[in-house]
């Protein structure tokens, strides 16, 4: 005991664990009285309020934490169009001292993401998906704590691209719809839309394409060529397109060759196949080939109407 | 001889590329100069590049230092250069300072044999009022003018819906209205699609009577990213919704009514939802399974931030506690869709009618 003389006084200093009580409404309660001997007066005993012996009534909450956007696992990529594999997770001490030691905890899927500290923002971490969740609705678990006293924990789910759909023509088709030739040229145009690990369709993100596989079955005088891919960012922000062109490198001074089969014309009625090939897509990266693979072996035939030389 | 000649010095391309979907508001960023021009004389092919004149006729960006400007194109295949260009023709070109030169900034990708130069205009004979520089919706409004310059192919026509398609220019909007009341079928296509970009319910019900026309073609693919995005909830547009997915079954119409069907999911999209679980497509009774489960968790219309929504909505900490029935059947996406699907339809056939039921206070 300690305190003023000449009256009376009490200092008693709590440590107790917050994590040990959990959340509620907290107060402190004391009752105390006094006896002089001398005199044989007693004091009353004291208690709570209205004499102004016990505390206030003090509310804690959990902290929580909040995050800037949804990851998105991008094989490897921070960034892809709008899609990013970092979050910003900021905590909300909900009354935790400004001088707390806070620390952030890794619950479960710690395998699925890395926490970096944010130096400017001790509130802060930096979420990085490393490795897309297990299917959709699997969540990880990311918590932090003030003192010791843990917020609510954080789910938090590592999408990904996981599929792609194809709007105009249907895959596996016999029979594909190409647009009709632009003049001149010869192309085959398809919508996609790349959907999320739920099946929902993902806005901005950037997709690619490797071709292999290709033959010809009508022959080709177009000279060499030359199997292989060329890729370039796509931004789906509704339904992505890519338009696949085949088409001769001509030589100034020469016209172009008809197409074995062809029908001269610019009626793809009248079009011959040109080549038969396979398709992939990938998606979260604009380099060919990287990212992750959106799950499509896709049979392409392109038709040729191989008509109209530029010329 | 001539064909051993090919051989040696062709090399064909196969190149696969895509539109972004404003290509015409990157261009105007990124233009040091637009103009309306008309070229002049047939071009030159040398060292890669296509050179030609341009007699300015108006400035509608930056500054052009001379009446006749010349210009080129470089990169691309070979075949674009070859090509030449068709003098006399008046045009809207999108031109950057490079290598000392003005370079075109092509309206398609540049690596397409087929890259076009310019957007066509009518606006370059002597006399015509248009003066000073140009607004953003000033420049997509002429690019959507050149619609009506010539007779423009579905090609073009496709060209011209991905430029502009994503802008939300004023412009797009007003067009829509007067490509659907045009001659053209092609143009009417064009605005319907956008009028159903812009929320118009009543568009999404003139779809099903342009499905036999356009089922088979390419302009068709102008409508279904819009039908397959249309993301109001209100009842007549779902019931529009609804009716392209049973009068489109088979096309490509279906499918994207039923990814709209799924994202919203409201009352009015229930019963829709439980007919498409007979459909002949497996991703559009994949998407009815979605969009019941959706519902069967209260997940709200998946409308501005989808993936916020829905995985807000997923998510553990606040997500609604299902029977253990309903739970088991709850289904989005997975590879195993394929081995678990017999038992999904079975059951979501069975779940389907209570839950409109319950939605109709029954």
């Amino acid at each position: 005991m300690s305190g003023p003389r000449g009256g009376g006084g009490v200092w008693r200093p709590y440590t107790e664990q917050l994590q040990s009580f959990g959340p509620g409404t907290f107060t402190l309660n004391s009752r105390h009285d006094a006896a002089n001997c001398y005199c044989g007066m007693y004091a009353p005993p004291y208690a709570n309020d209205p004499y102004g012996t016990a505390s206030s009534y003090l509310t804690v909450q959990r902290p929580t934490i909040s995050s800037s956007n949804s990851p998105f696992y991008l094989g490897g990529a921070l960034d892809s169009g709008t899609q990013s594999a970092q979050s910003r997770l900021t905590a909300n001490p909900n009354g935790a001292p400004d001088d707390s030691t806070v620390e952030w905890w890794p619950l479960a899927g710690g395998n699925l993401y890395t926490l970096t500290s944010v130096p400017s923002n001790p509130l802060s971490n930096d979420y990085t998906a490393v490795m897309q969740a297990s299917q959709c609705g699997s969540y990880g678990q990311v918590a932090v704590s003030f003192d010791g006293f843990y917020s609510d924990t954080f789910w938090i789910f590592n999408n990904a691209p996981a599929d792609i759909q194809q709007m105009w023509g249907s895959p596996g088709d016999t029979v594909i719809v190409p647009s009709p030739p632009y003049n001149p040229g010869w192309q085959t145009w398809y919508q996609y839309k790349v959907l999320d690990m739920c099946g929902n369709p993902i806005n901005f993100i950037e997709t690619t394409e490797s071709l292999s596989g290709w033959s010809w079955p009508n022959g080709d005088n177009w000279g060499t060529f030359a199997p292989g891919h060329w890729t370039q960012n796509s931004q789906f922000d509704e339904w992505g397109d890519f338009v696949d062109y085949l088409f001769e490198t001509n030589v100034a001074g020469t016209n172009r060759q008809v197409w074995p089969g062809g029908q001269n014309a610019l009626n793809e009625d009248g079009s011959s196949v040109g080549a038969a090939l396979s398709q992939q897509f990938y998606g979260g990266s604009p380099i060919n080939g990287q990212g992750l693979s959106l799950g499509a072996f896709w049979s392409m035939t392109h038709y040729l109407d191989h008509g109209k030389s530029i010329r | 001889m001539r064909h051993l000649v090919w051989t040696a010095v062709l090399t064909a391309l196969t190149c696969c590329s895509s539109y972004a979907a404003s290509a015409v508001i990157e261009s105007i960023g990124s233009a040091d100069l637009i103009i309306i021009g008309e070229i002049t004389g047939p071009g030159t092919v040398a060292n890669g590049a296509l050179s030609f004149s341009v007699s300015v006729k108006r400035v509608l960006k930056g500054s052009a230092a001379a009446p006749v400007l010349g210009v080129q194109f470089v990169g691309g295949p070979a075949s674009r250069q070859t090509a030449g260009v068709p003098s006399g023709v008046c045009g809207v070109f999108f031109l950057r300072q490079g290598q000392g030169q003005w370079l075109v900034i092509p309206r398609s990708d540049p690596q397409s044999p087929v890259a076009g130069l310019f957007y066509p205009s009518d606006a370059c004979e002597a006399g015509d009022p248009l003066t000073g520089a140009a607004t953003t919706d000033d420049i997509v409004g002429l690019v959507l003018h050149s619609l009506y310059v010539g007779v423009p192919d579905d090609g073009y026509v496709l060209q011209v819906f991905h430029s502009v398609h994503s802008t939300d220019s004023p412009a797009v909007a007003s067009a829509a209205g007067q490509l659907s009341s045009s001659a053209r079928a092609n143009l009417q296509t064009l605005g319907l699609a956008w009028r159903i970009a812009l929320g118009d319910d009543s568009a999404l019900g003139e779809v099903p009577a342009t499905i036999p026309a356009l089922k088979g073609g390419p302009l068709g693919g102008v409508l279904v990213g819009p039908i397959a995005a249309y993301a109001h909830v209100g009842t007549a547009g779902v019931k529009n919704l609804g009716a392209i997915a049973t009068q489109g079954a088979g096309t490509p119409f279906e499918y994207a009514a039923s990814m709209a069907l799924r994202a919203l999911h409201t009352t009015d999209a229930l019963p829709y939802l439980q007919q498409l679980l007979d459909s002949a497509n497996q991703q559009v009774r994949l998407n009815a399974i979605a969009g019941l489960s959706m519902a069967l968790l209260d997940v709200p219309p998946l409308i501005g931030d989808p993936q916020g929504v829905f995985e807000r909505a997923l998510n553990p900490a606040v997500r609604k506690k299902l029977s253990e029935a309903d739970g088991a059947h709850v289904y989005f996406a997975g590879p195993d869709y394929a081995s678990r699907e017999p038992e999904l339809i079975a059951w979501w056939k069975a779940r389907a009618p209570q839950m409109i039921a319950a939605a109709a206070g029954l």
